[in-house]
């Protein structure tokens, strides 16, 4: 079990590193910059209390705000993705039943299954995240497709993490 | 207390998203000047609406009121435009720009506070009625706020009843010039300072509207009275000013718009930059 949460807090370490330092440098097209470090939450085990997720979200939603200046952008984006993730989870149909040992990663679950999983949450982290960076209304569809263009390049971007460097889960 | 447990158990990761979300929001709230804003009109728009329900019943109480404030107004108005067909019969050539420098927009409050240090007044008019932050608010009794905040139906106004408050201000009969600012202790009076010579002020004398973009000129704002006998702090005397508007009981005022202010500030603006 301790072994369990050594391999989070070394993924979280792994995963913050590499967004602050490579990631939050990129500005593609001058507005497109991918944000992979939601990839620790949403491979945050099945069994997670609700509680535990709202609290771990704020603390490194903080912790990246720290980084990138203005506090609170990212804590309330990430706060709402946990949010959602057990909703999500439970209304995407799954053929079978999810094993405790599982996680929500790539190769423990079906391909289909993640891919929906995957676009659903970012989706909505990031339209979260880029209204309360543009505080109004006003240019919705210009705001609509900064949030589809930033999802697709961090969903691809987390299915490359996925395949390079995730291991399927062991039966304890 | 079991179900209050039950419940808690529940509901903790909603309430804790509460929480931590108001904290997130209070940390946005003080990282720009535009978040700020943005904020700001969100709850105006969502709060003001509520607040004019509580106003539409509670109007009828004072209709009786209003209506006296309105008869005394309209008298005074009379007065005056007897006065000035009086002056153009004899003088011919009257200077008609004069005319057309200010315009009045009738607005009703929505709330008011006058036991706070900062005092805020919230109309309901705003930027879809082509109000601007920085426009004056009078009331037909004297000068009420200056228009902070602006969201599409709806407007702040600080009060002066503020310690950010002050205006230029000057006596009407011997012209002394000074800054009315508020203390924070009685909301009927005032605190005209700024002057280094007293001897010509009597108590009774009616203070008015000095220079200003905001306010139309002469206007009436107060009377003086105490203070005479006070000593000079750093050279400068302090006197007591009684406030005419009925800042406890506000209902109608009107919002000043200034034509010319856009032009002037433009002018002082570049003056600054040369």
């Amino acid at each position: 079990m301790n072994n369990l949460y050594i391999k989070h807090i070394i993924s979280f370490l792994l995963l913050f590193l590499f967004q602050i330092l490579f990631m939050n440098k990129i500005a593609l097209f001058g507005f497109i910059t991918p944000m992979v470090y939601i990839l620790f939450i949403l491979s945050l085990p099945f069994d997670t209390p609700k509680w535990a997720m709202i609290v771990i979200c704020f603390g490194s939603g903080l912790i990246m705000d720290f980084f990138t200046g203005v506090l609170g952008m990212h804590a309330l984006s990430l706060m709402t993705l946990g949010l959602f993730r057990h909703l999500i989870i439970r209304s995407i149909p799954f053929r079978g039943e999810i094993e405790p040992h599982l996680r929500p990663i790539l190769y423990d679950m079906k391909f289909v299954w993640y891919i929906q999983y995957i676009v659903i949450l970012v989706l909505i982290h990031h339209f979260v995240y880029y209204v309360i960076d543009s505080m109004s209304f006003s240019h919705f569809f210009r705001l609509l497709g900064i949030v589809a263009a930033n999802s697709l390049c961090t969903i691809i971007c987390i299915l490359l993490l996925q395949i390079l460097f995730y291991k399927p889960s062991k039966r304890y | 207390m079991r179900n209050l447990i039950i419940f808690l158990r529940k509901y903790l990761h909603i309430i804790l998203f509460g929480v931590l979300g108001g904290i997130c929001i209070f940390f946005l709230y003080g990282s720009s000047a535009y978040r700020q804003w943005a904020l700001k009109s969100f709850m105006l728009e969502i709060s003001s609406p509520i607040y004019q329900m509580q106003n539409n019943i509670t109007e009828y109480f004072h209709l009786k009121h209003i209506n006296q404030e309105l008869v005394e107004q309209n008298k005074l108005l009379l007065d005056k435009t007897t006065n000035i067909e009086i002056i153009a019969d004899n003088s011919k050539s009257i200077d008609s720009s004069q005319a057309f420098l200010f315009e009045y927009q009738p607005a009703k409050v929505i709330s008011s506070s006058i036991n706070l240090q900062n005092n805020v007044i919230i109309l309901d008019k705003g930027s879809k009625d082509g109000i601007t932050p920085d426009m004056g608010v009078i009331s037909p009794q004297g000068i009420v706020g200056i228009v902070k905040e602006v969201s599409p139906n709806f407007s702040m106004v600080l009060s002066m009843l503020s310690s950010q408050f002050n205006v230029s201000v000057k006596t009407k009969r011997t012209e002394v010039v000074g800054v009315l600012t508020w203390d924070g202790r009685d909301y009927r009076y005032m605190q005209f300072g700024n002057l280094t010579n007293i001897e010509s002020i009597n108590i009774g004398d009616t203070i008015i509207s000095h220079y200003s973009l905001m306010f139309p000129p002469d206007y009436p704002i107060g009377v003086i009275s105490g203070g005479l006998k006070n000593k000079a702090i750093g050279g400068y005397y302090t006197l007591q000013v009684k406030l005419l508007s009925k800042l406890d009981n506000l209902h109608d005022v009107y919002i000043v718009k200034s034509h010319f202010a856009d032009e002037l500030n433009a002018l002082t603006e570049s003056d600054k930059n040369e």
